[in-house]
């Protein structure tokens, strides 16, 4: 072996035994290795942003084009629901005004009035297996702090469960989603002293677009159509975010082993716009 | 014909290509599915720089393809730099007797050295589950792989195609220079910039 040679060899297990120590250190929730990424993340920003508006430029002209009659048949449509959607408002501003007095008087707690609502857009998705998380534009200078004891939950619009936190750097986060297989939280039953479960990624079930419901209590009495929430046990996910709906149960006739697939109820493959949920 | 490469080329040009490959992977291609699989664009890019221009060139740009790649969409940071790193020199080495570094052998590096990849990382997920009371069995993993490779391996090299041809044309380095050693199969990374 050439002098040459050798030295590249020393090179290649430098660079290894290094990366497996990075690895090991930034796997820990926390990490300050996870800054690392900073600098690279701020530069990257505005590059991925214009690709990104350009990608979606280019996606919607193309709809457009092709799906011209459609758009002009859902436009009325749409017209006519925003009528309905109009007056429904004016109700629901009634019913609002309504709920505060009430709320006031009765001095009811709002769980949510715990939380700061942080917007932020997805930026990245999946590239393939282990690189699997998605990113998005709001980090540590926003406020967001990931430890091993503390992370925070993603909701879309309508407060439905995303995912939650895994890391963050200066700029960015990333957020680990209700499918994959390493996501878990506590459930409940959507109903009065609901049963308690547990809601987790799995690997089969994830290209599919749904989860799996396991640790249902023998007690419980579970149906297909059944809406599962967050029961905010654990102090991560605050109670009520609305995780999905049961579409099968399985081993239905063994209570020990039961197990139930469920569809989430955000559509991750359309969400563009997230809202990390920060404890005050 | 002078055998001296302006030092600044391969540094812009891989600059561009290493940034523009990881986010048309993370924006433009996140629609696209063809039966439920991608082109990875950042793993074809370090597999062919590693079997074209060789094991120095192959080990840098993986190292920072996948230092973006644990950026944008990894769990950790490390994992795709280390992989990716491989991957480079994984196809610097592999057959490389065989191929006599031909430019169109080059796919066939791709679909291999794909091949190695996505079974590495089926190990990964045995090895390491996320959720301690879930591990994945193994049959599981692999019967999932055996139906998504074909796909996957088929997706990288067609997406493969075009990008060897902007690194052999387009490239980090002179064609004219390259030309000759391709043309007659000639091997080893040294020779293909000095002659």
């Amino acid at each position: 072996m050439s002098r040459n040679e050798r030295s590249r060899v020393y090179l290649v297990v430098i660079v290894t035994i290094g990366l497996i120590a990075l690895i090991l250190l930034s796997s820990f929730p926390g990490s300050p290795l996870n800054q690392l990424t900073s600098p690279f993340s701020i530069v990257l920003e505005p590059v991925q942003k214009v690709v990104l508006n350009f990608a979606n430029g280019v996606q919607t002209g193309a709809m457009s084009i092709f799906k011209g009659v459609q758009i002009r048949r859902e436009n009325e449509q749409l017209l006519l629901e925003n009528a309905k959607l109009r007056n429904e408002v004016a109700q629901l501003a009634a019913a609002g005004r309504q709920y505060d007095e009430l709320k006031s008087a009765l001095k009811l707690k709002d769980t949510y009035d715990r939380y700061e609502i942080i917007g932020g857009r997805l930026m990245t998705r999946e590239i393939g297996e282990w690189f699997d998380v998605f990113r998005i534009d709001i980090g540590s200078q926003d406020g967001l702090k990931v430890t091993e004891t503390l992370s925070y939950a993603v909701v879309d619009a309508q407060s439905r469960l995303v995912g939650r936190v895994l890391s963050t750097d200066m700029t960015s986060a990333k957020i680990l989603p209700v499918l994959h297989e390493g996501f878990s939280v506590s459930g409940k039953l959507n109903s009065v002293n609901g049963a308690l479960l547990r809601v987790r990624g799995d690997y089969d079930l994830k290209n599919d677009g749904y989860c799996i419901v396991d640790q249902i209590p023998m007690t419980a009495s579970l149906h297909e159509g059944d809406v599962i929430v967050s029961s905010g046990l654990g102090g991560l996910f605050p109670a009520g975010i609305e995780i999905g709906k049961i579409i099968e149960i399985r081993n239905a006739s063994s209570l020990l082993n039961r197990q139930a697939v469920l569809q989430p109820s955000v559509d991750l493959q359309n969400v563009s716009v997230v809202f990390v949920m920060k404890g005050q | 014909m002078s055998n001296r490469q302006p030092a600044l080329r391969p540094i812009i040009i891989y600059t561009i290509y290493i940034i523009l490959f990881a986010v048309i992977q993370v924006t433009a291609l996140r629609d696209v599915r063809i039966l439920g699989e991608r082109p990875d664009l950042t793993l074809v890019l370090a597999i062919l720089t590693g079997y074209l221009f060789g094991i120095g060139d192959g080990l840098a740009i993986g190292l920072a393809v996948g230092f973006l790649r644990d950026m944008l969409a990894g769990r950790t940071i490390g994992l795709g730099m280390l992989i990716l790193m491989y991957a480079a020199m994984l196809s610097h080495v592999l057959l490389r007797d065989f191929f006599r570094r031909k430019t169109w052998m080059g796919l066939i590096q791709v679909l291999l050295v794909t091949v190695i990849y996505e079974v590495l990382l089926m190990f990964l997920s045995w090895f390491f589950p996320m959720l301690p009371d879930q591990v994945p069995q193994l049959g599981q993993l692999f019967a999932h792989l055996i139906v998504r490779l074909p796909i996957q391996g088929l997706l990288n090299v067609a997406v493969a195609v075009p990008m060897i041809w902007l690194l052999r044309y387009h490239g980090p380095y002179d064609p004219r220079v390259l030309r000759e050693d391709l043309d007659d199969g000639s091997t080893g990374e040294g020779k293909w910039r000095t002659i």
